[in-house]
């Protein structure tokens, strides 16, 4: 008792060096535990960039080559498939539903997605979130188009808007845009941080439409450009991708079997949670890097606690000198200092963590709407408190420097402290 | 007095019991008792280094060792009280053979019978005057047990010792010991090691801070409190206008054989 009242009047004494000490440490506390918790929400995030969606179906290619292009819309497929094989899988008693997808055309650097009106009720994020209108509906019409909110918000479009789509999605326009056939915006989603915010979602239909003269990727002037679609069968003959849902989620490997052995075109039906898990390993090292200059922060905040401790030896050696003096044993110096680094710690890392959670309580909703980052709020996991566990192990350790450092100087002082 | 300060100052005898402290006292004649020691800082020959023959101070009287700075009187007063350990010889302290203890005992033996002042900086900075007072019985079972039973009793031991030593336990009781002058210090000092009443005080100069006036008086206080306590008093000083004071006087030099006396 008495060493823990010593230590703690002789903390309260040195306040300013102390709560410096407690500061640096906390938020050295804070940083690590958010590189942590943006570390798993990022995770999360990304993982759950489409939630209910059992297989992604697509020509044959490799599962993160199919799944970049088909979810985040990055890079391109390399075929398509065609209608016939969309049929066939329609057909399959264990389809619960089918959302297809068409790729290739863009708008000011978003891509254009053609799909079904379905898309919007089957293509979920997160826990199972639908994707909600912000303003607007669905399409209607053919040369409706349904915005993502980070489009309308650069572009600064609205419902009603007319806007142009361009051939090709990158930088280089090839031939001439679509502009003889202008789409009106009839909706704006909500923000979901997920690839839908960048994409511009057109009927099937109307990509059909705006290619009608088109020809291996030209325009052909020589084809006529048709002015009453409604005349001519817009029917798509080959789709991107198919995003399908099951009845039964106990089908998923048969079906998933049979789709990779469908003779009649080569095609390949990846589940999306493994092929996620396939991506996020090679970001893995960049996670471990992060973790690397955090714990380094950490270690720097605990060496400011040995230094200020270990500067504020020699103007102690008195105080050692006198408790000796008193009959305290040479353990009674070692554990004070012990005590008092352990008090330290333990009050930068419970602050660190309180803290934490306090920023994360207000800035949540901040964080969400400027970077799509959805940090959930959990109690603190497993990981966390490993991590508060250690920093609290390494403070008493490195509590260890200046107190051994006390122990030998008090028992070679003695009653005399040499300066 | 209520049952429940009877049945505290039962359970305080039951300790004493315990810890041995009635045992019978042998016949002790000397509180301190030295001989033949050999003391070295280092190794070489060049470092500081002293011999002792033969050192008594008798119980219940007041000794002054005379020496000038350097002469090895705080090493010796280190060696008395058991916190430096000399390369050779016997130490003797109020009957108890120091260096045959276990340096946890010697603790626990300092810390129950010796109160040592020092020349200056006595106090923990960061303590109350009062604090700073009580320290030795949290430290001392026995010294607890003849302050008395309560927390109230020992507080109000501290309080009595502060004033009669002319520090005002009212005024100064609460203040930081760092905030008080240095006499004050001083007293602060002499009433913490009185406190519990240690057999043995070991005082290190303590005048020498102090100007003439305050050092009549703090020596006048501390003479008084030896006397009311019965207690043994050794104080090193270079001061020789204070020898009459004293029931018997030293001259460091003739007790050590230093290096450094052997060369001046």
């Amino acid at each position: 008792m008495l060493v823990f009242n010593l230590a703690y009047k002789s903390i309260m004494n040195r306040k300013l060096t102390s709560l410096l000490t407690i500061i640096s440490i906390s938020l050295s506390v804070i940083l690590i535990l958010s590189v942590e918790k943006i570390r798993k929400s990022t995770r999360t995030s990304f993982i759950n960039t489409i939630s209910g969606t059992d297989l992604v179906i697509g020509p044959r290619a490799s599962g993160i080559q199919l799944l970049l292009y088909s979810v985040f819309h990055m890079g391109d497929a390399t075929a398509n498939i065609t209608i016939k094989t969309v049929e066939d899988i329609k057909k399959r008693s264990e389809i619960d539903w089918v959302v297809p997808i068409s790729l290739g055309d863009s708008h000011k650097g978003f891509r254009v997605i053609g799909t079904t009106n379905n898309y919007f009720e089957r293509i979920r994020y997160r826990r199972n979130m639908t994707l909600k209108f912000d303003k607007g509906n669905s399409f209607s019409n053919l040369f409706e188009a349904v915005i993502g909110n980070d489009v309308a918000n650069s572009l600064g479009y609205n419902v009603g808007d007319k806007i142009i789509l361009a051939h090709g999605t990158g930088d280089v326009i090839f031939g001439k845009d679509h502009s003889d056939t202008p789409f009106i915006i009839s909706g704006i989603l909500e923000k979901t941080g997920t690839p839908s915010d960048r994409a511009v979602i057109v009927s099937l239909e109307a990509i059909e439409a705006i290619h009608i003269g088109w020809n291996s990727g030209t325009y052909d002037k020589k084809i006529k450009t048709v002015k009453d679609y409604k005349a001519i069968n817009l029917k798509p003959t080959n789709v991107t991708a198919l995003f399908v849902g099951l009845k039964s989620r106990m089908t998923t490997f048969s079906f998933q079997r049979w789709i990779n052995r469908y003779s009649q075109e080569p095609i390949t039906a990846i589940l999306p949670g493994v092929v996620f898990g396939e991506l996020w390993s090679l970001i893995i090292n960049i996670e471990k890097a992060l973790f690397i200059v955090t714990s380094m922060v950490v270690f720097t905040a605990l060496l400011g606690m040995i230094v200020s401790i270990l500067s504020s030896l020699n103007e102690r050696r008195r105080e050692m000198a006198i408790l000796r003096s008193l009959g305290a044993k040479p353990i009674h110096i070692f554990t004070l200092f012990i005590t008092e680094s352990s008090c330290i710690a333990f009050l930068g890392v419970f602050s660190g963590a309180t803290t934490m959670y306090a920023l994360l309580f207000t800035f949540k909703s901040i964080i969400e709407k400027f970077t799509g980052l959805y940090i959930e709020i959990t109690s603190p996991g497993n990981n966390e408190f490993i991590i508060m566990l250690i920093i609290i192990l390494a403070s008493i350790i490195s509590g260890v420097i200046p107190a051994l450092r006390a122990y030998s100087l008090s028992l070679s002082d003695g009653l005399i402290v040499k300066s | 007095m209520n049952g429940k300060v009877i049945q505290k100052q039962l359970k305080s005898q039951k300790y004493i019991i315990k810890l041995g402290f009635e045992k019978p006292m042998k016949n002790i004649q000397s509180a301190i008792q030295l001989s033949n020691l050999y003391f070295s800082w280092g190794n070489s020959a060049n470092d500081f280094n002293f011999k002792l023959n033969n050192f008594v101070l008798p119980i219940n009287t007041s000794g002054i060792i005379l020496g000038s700075s350097g002469s090895g009187k705080s090493t010796l007063l280190g060696i008395i009280s058991g916190i430096t350990k000399p390369n050779v010889g016997v130490v003797k302290v109020l009957g108890e053979d120091l260096f045959k203890m276990t340096g946890s005992q010697r603790d626990r033996f300092r810390a129950d019978n010796i109160g040592i002042i020092f020349q200056q900086f006595n106090l923990i900075p960061y303590l109350s005057t009062l604090e700073n007072v009580l320290l030795p019985l949290r430290l001392s079972l026995k010294r607890r047990i003849s302050c008395g039973s309560s927390k109230e009793q020992y507080i109000y031991e501290a309080k009595k010792l502060l004033d009669a030593l002319g520090v005002s336990s009212k005024k100064f009781g609460n203040q930081l010991a760092s905030t008080l002058s240095v006499g004050q210090q001083q007293r602060v000092a002499a009433a913490r090691a009185f406190i519990g009443s240690p057999p043995l005080i070991i005082a290190d100069e303590p005048t020498s801070s102090l100007d003439e006036i305050s050092e009549t008086d703090f020596l006048k206080q501390l003479f008084k409190q030896t006397s009311t306590n019965k207690t043994t008093l050794l104080l090193v000083s270079h001061n020789k206008k204070i020898i009459p004071k004293f029931n018997k006087s030293f001259e460091i030099t003739d007790i050590i054989q230093s290096t450094l006396s052997q060369k001046t």
